[in-house]
């Protein structure tokens, strides 16, 4: 075990059990997985993705690249998840991932022996010849070896919530800056947020042995965050991760509020918060840079401020006997911490000239300290030595097992530049720092280059205190600490000779090595650089790898690193759970439904179901013992024919017009005339787009002068809606028409064939329904038990048929009415497919044919555009291209054989000579089988269809392999003068 | 946390939209309904007759205890001023009361519902779970929500689902 006995922020008094790899470990609370595997002396993470090297934890926060683990089973598994920040509970099983059998003896090992070939950019070079292999052995090859975690493919048995918050302040980290801005905005009064990824507040404190105001950081931070949660206008939010800074001044945010327990209990494991933040402060802190030397990935080679974290908060000490290689001074405290800790170090490795003031305290404690030296390469499965570069081409080996290496720090300003801002260079800082951001997001503390604890601590309360005086008008008082002004230098160190591989990305494999060949071939930008090598498109989008890749790439081309630039960061700055995204909306709610009045009505007479956009409509009623759905469709049909049938309508969209100009408004909206409408009387009209395309079709209806109701098909009843609205508040705003949508204001049922009036007339007894009075195309409003009611005689079947309306509210009983009248009649409920079928028979356009494609004239309907005035669409619907009778005509088809179904979608070719586009003489919209006709028939465009009645053509249907002949006829199939339908 | 939350339907409401006519301001519209009508967001009048506009020159109207001819009555009373749409049946209306009331709202609505940002009379149309919806705020602890009856179903389920949640 390699726990110290005291110390930390562990609580030894609660241990907990868990399992690496199916072998049981303890740790306790307060522990992340990857701090309990340390203090149980486990190395040995991972398997790197390309090469499958031997890899352990590089860090120890979210930035981590090596310590991805597959973290629960079953359904709960969550792959690629970072050890380093998954808290540890009882009961925890963790799997390493990308190795088999396991990962003491990965056979795909055997790739380093192959590196030459999988250099960057390798599948670019190979796998291309011979070309037949691709299909069935590269790809299925690639595929397999490709990929990081494996999914369950199970459903997500945890549910997820959503929460929207808004404030003046939204502070982003709770570290020493964070906290300091939070306390002197929230003293202030203003709504302030303070959101930290970790379980605690304190950020940098909680690791380091720091001191403010004489006390524990640690306690310092805790006094600060009990203050602020004493506060009713601070809200603080631990756990809670901001992934990404959108338009609007809108922040997404991820809650983990029972990753850490076992049990959900039915609780959302996680909360998607979504902030909008008058200003923002982002006190994120900063990465540590590692340094890029010959196996520089080996298990055993830390980051320095990983090694002080496990140390300080963990009480785990990575290794027995250590060295430090660095570039900075905070390289230096490490070293003192290992000291502290009473691990034995051997010696601090500085590659600058000159030695820190601290040296001499670390050689009193008999560390070796050299200065203008680096390491050259590190050795061993695990570390063991290292080849140490001095000054004058010396050399020397150290035996050590754990280095801790800093080359820099990176201010984590990734979420600054997902509006688009680039970061900019800073040559006094040797690192990239967000000067052009968004206004109202502020960098604060080591985020913006600041990187000692006081000037954290005055920073953090200096720019809360600038955003507060600028949304009250008033500067409050800015809170003062104490603390050492700790050293915060470093020089950067971007190249080493080395003999073995030198990692720059440690997730994706990249070495440095790939970072030259990819500049000699031409991939000279950072944005190709990241393409080409894939360096920093892993899980950890860089974090560890983009500054000390974009150098490389800088002295490979010639240019400044401020030259090169650099990439930026795209939401989400750590990975996110999809279930987190989805919330309450996933599998069948994923999108509302919308169910009409009678739904349930007709859920228990037995209808199955369809979507039509958010709606649910019935499609068929079977009944028991019929054999599949062509069976109850053609027996619905027979029964409206011959008898009375209900089909639900309520879908359709209804929209009313009223006022003055109401009569013209609609004249300048569908081809016919409608100002001209007689009050009591129903009219089919026709609605073009601007560009002479039918929008839409539907009935219009002149209750009185100035008041119309107009009906739109199911799917384009919104934007039927928008179109009126638009016409009339945007393009003739100086008409005196309003409009309202009314679709959910009435329940409207189809009744129809040769008994619908007796059944309406039994149900309906406030309204004379006789023929004298109510003619074809007759509408009429009435009262039924009290509330507003309408009738409407017209047809979509082509059968005498009435459209009858109530309002919703009474929707259902008016269906439980017309059922009990018509049960002497043998009335049935019908559905869409029925609709559809008996609507082809009479040659009507509906959804297929009014695809986005046809215009007016396209569906027979040209004599229907009035020359006696405008409308939207004429002026286009006149090009001679649009006008040609050449254009696919709306004309029916039969078949040919007895038996013959017939394929919607399928072209049309002339009957002899080949199937080429020049003899493609149209296409096929609807089909159906007529029980009326007793073979199959159909709606179809043809050129010139119209004037070829009698001619047969081919079907062409390559993609379904249907073939036959077809004939063209009327598209009127039944009752072609109409005499049914005027009874 | 579920047990703070009261939800129940608004039965025997008139609802309706009234749209002015070209010229016409809502003063006169307002002195026509007896109330002091106002463009803009937000909640005037009683439970006998109140509205909320929804964009300019166009308000959502309820009265309590509406008789089945309501709509027609205030069309003629605002007959020449504005055109009336009868929605009686079209919205169904929740009151949604207790502590956590505003907490649950805010899990499904991207508006803020700070007291200070939205008071008593306060009004949006925002959405809900994908479902439009206009809300106002009648109470220290409780709103009102309207919308179109045929997601009702859809809205329970989220509602079921967020209480608990909370």
């Amino acid at each position: 075990m390699s726990r110290l006995a005291t110390g930390g922020l562990i609580d030894r008094s609660h241990p907990l059990s868990f399992s690496f790899d199916g072998k049981p470990f303890t740790g306790y609370a307060g522990d992340t997985l990857a701090s309990a595997l340390i203090a149980n002396g486990i190395r040995l993470i991972g398997r790197s993705f390309k090469y499958h090297r031997r890899r352990g934890l590089l860090t120890a926060g979210g930035e981590e690249p090596n310590g991805i683990v597959t973290i629960g089973s079953g359904a709960y598994a969550e792959p690629n998840t970072r050890a380093t920040t998954a808290w540890l509970y009882e009961g925890l099983e963790a799997q390493s991932q990308n190795r088999w059998p396991n990962l003491a003896f990965d056979a795909l090992a055997v790739n380093q022996w192959l590196a030459p070939i999988f250099v960057a950019g390798f599948y670019y070079k190979t796998f291309m010849w011979p070309a037949a292999l691709w299909e069935k052995l590269y790809e299925p090859l690639i595929r397999r070896a490709a990929g990081l975690g494996a999914l369950s493919a199970l459903p997500d048995p945890d549910q997820y919530d959503r929460m929207h918050a808004f404030c003046d302040l939204l502070v982003i980290g709770g570290g020493p800056a964070g906290l300091a801005a939070a306390l002197t905005a929230g003293r202030s009064g203003c709504r302030v947020i303070i959101a930290s990824d970790d379980a605690q507040l304190g950020g940098r404190l909680l690791s380091e042995r720091q001191e403010i105001n004489g006390r524990e950081g640690r306690d310092w931070a805790a006094e600060i965050e009990g203050e602020l949660t004493s506060l009713d206008n601070v809200t603080v939010l631990p756990r809670t991760q901001i992934f990404g800074v959108y338009d609007g001044q809108e922040y997404g945010a991820v809650e983990r509020r029972i990753d850490h327990l076992r049990a959900s209990n039915g609780k959302p494991r996680q909360r998607l918060w979504k902030i909008h933040a008058r200003s923002a402060i982002l006190a994120t802190g900063a990465i540590e840079r590692p340094l890029v030397f010959g196996g520089n990935d080996r298990p055993g080679v830390m980051m320095a401020s990983a090694i002080s974290t496990y140390l300080n908060r963990f009480a785990a000490v990575p290794g027995q006997r250590a060295a430090i290689f660095t570039s900075t001074d905070s390289g230096w405290q490490t070293a003192a911490d290992l000291v502290h800790a009473g691990v034995n170090v051997a010696a601090v490795i500085d590659s600058r000239t000159a030695l820190p003031a601290r040296a001499r305290e670390l050689a009193g404690a008999g560390v070796e300290c050299l200065s203008n030296a680096v390491v050259q390469d590190a050795h061993g499965r695990s570390l063991r030595r290292i080849t140490i570069g001095l000054e004058g081409s010396r050399t020397r080996t150290l035996d050590v097992d754990l280095l801790g290496i800093s080359g820099g720090w990176n201010p984590s300003i990734g979420l600054a530049s997902n509006l688009g801002a680039k970061p900019s260079w800073s040559d006094r800082l040797s690192t990239f720092l967000m000067e052009g951001g968004p206004a109202d997001l502020h960098p604060v503390g080591s985020a913006a280059g600041h990187f000692s604890l006081a000037e954290a601590l005055r920073d953090g309360a200096q720019v809360a205190g600038r955003i507060v005086e600028n949304l009250t008008g008033q500067a409050p008082s800015l809170p003062q600490w104490r603390c050492d002004d700790e050293a915060t230098d470093s020089a950067p160190l971007w190249h080493i000779e080395h003999r073995t591989k030198a990692f720059v990305d440690f997730q994706h494999d990249v070495t440095a090595d790939d970072v030259s060949l990819a500049a000699r071939e031409g991939f000279v930008s950072v944005e190709h650089l990241k393409r080409y090598t894939t360096l920093g498109m892993a899980t950890d989008q860089g974090k560890t790898s983009q500054v000390n890749g974009h150098a490389l790439l800088a002295a490979a081309t010639g240019k400044s690193i401020s030259e090169a630039g650099t990439i930026r960061s795209r939401p989400p700055y750590l990975p996110v759970t999809i279930g987190a995204l989805a919330g309450h909306h996933r599998e069948a709610s994923y999108r509302p439904r919308r169910l009409t009045a009678a739904h349930h009505w007709a859920a228990a007479r037995g209808a199955t179901f369809t979507d039509a956009g958010l709606w649910r409509r019935a499609r068929w009623f079977a009944r028991p013992g019929e054999r599949d759905w062509t069976e109850t469709v053609y027996r619905e049909a027979e029964a409206v024919r011959s008898g009375v049938g209900v089909c639900d309508v309520s879908t359709l969209g209804k929209i009313e017009v009223h006022g003055p100009d109401a009569g013209t408004l609609l004249d300048r909206l569908y081809i016919n005339t409608f100002s001209s409408l007689a009050i009591g009387k129903a009219r089919y009209g026709v609605m073009l787009r601007e560009d002479g395309i039918v929008l839409d079709d539907g009935t219009v209806t002149r209750f009185d002068e100035d008041r119309f109701y107009l009906t739109t098909t199911t799917a384009n009843a919104g934007k039927v809606m928008q179109h009126i609205d638009f016409a009339r508040q945007v393009i003739w705003p100086e008409l005196d028409v309003q409009a309202a949508s009314v679709s959910e204001q009435w329940s409207t049922y189809a009744v129809a064939g040769p008994k619908s009036r007796d059944v309406l007339q039994s149900v309906l007894s406030g309204i004379d329904l006789s023929d004298a009075v109510l003619p074809f195309m007759g509408a009429r409003e009435f009262r039924w038990r009290g509330k507003p009611a309408r009738i409407f005689r017209v047809s979509f079947s082509g059968e005498r048929a009435y459209e009858v309306c109530v309002v919703a509210s009474l929707g259902e009983a008016l269906m439980e009415a017309l059922f009990e009248a018509g049960d002497r009649y043998g009335i049935i409920p019908y559905g869409t497919e029925t609709q559809t079928l008996l609507r082809i028979e009479k040659g009507h356009a509906a959804g297929p044919e009014l695809n986005g494609q046809t215009s007016a004239a396209d569906l027979g309907l040209g004599r229907m555009m009035s020359k006696k005035k405008d409308f939207i669409g004429r002026a286009l619907s006149e090009r001679p291209a649009m006008a040609s009778p050449e254009r696919p005509t709306l004309v029916g088809i039969k078949a040919t054989a007895k038996g013959q179904k017939l394929p919607a979608g399928a072209h049309l070719m002339v009957d002899k000579g080949a199937a080429t586009p020049a003899n493609n003489q149209g296409w096929i919209s609807s089909v159906t089988y007529s029980p009326a006709l007793d073979h199959w028939i159909g709606i179809a465009f043809i050129k010139n269809g119209p004037a070829r009645l009698g001619e047969r053509l081919r079907i062409y249907d390559p993609v379904r392999g249907n073939e036959g002949i077809v004939e063209i006829c009327s598209p009127i199939f039944v009752d072609p003068e109409g005499k049914r339908v005027r009874g | 946390m579920a047990e703070t939350i009261k939800v129940a339907e608004r039965l025997g409401l008139g609802l309706a939209i009234v749209q002015a006519r070209k010229g016409i301001d809502a003063d006169a519209i307002g002195h026509a309904l007896g109330i002091d009508l106002k463009d803009g967001p937000g909640r005037i009048g009683d439970a006998n007759l109140s509205t909320i506009g929804t964009s300019p020159g166009s308000w959502f109207v309820m009265g309590e205890q509406a008789s089945d001819d309501w709509a027609e009555r205030i069309a003629v009373t605002v007959r020449g001023l504005a055109s009336v749409f009868d929605q009686s049946s079209g919205y169904c209306v929740l009151s949604l009361s207790g502590p956590a009331a505003r907490t649950l709202l805010q899990a499904g609505a991207p508006v803020d519902l700070d007291p200070h940002q939205f008071p008593i009379g306060a009004s949006a149309s925002t959405s809900i779970a994908h479902i439009v919806v206009l809300l106002w705020r009648t109470g220290e602890d409780s709103f009102d929500l309207a919308f179109y009856r045929s997601y009702r179903e859809s809205l329970e389920h989220w509602l079921t689902d967020a209480m608990g949640a909370l």
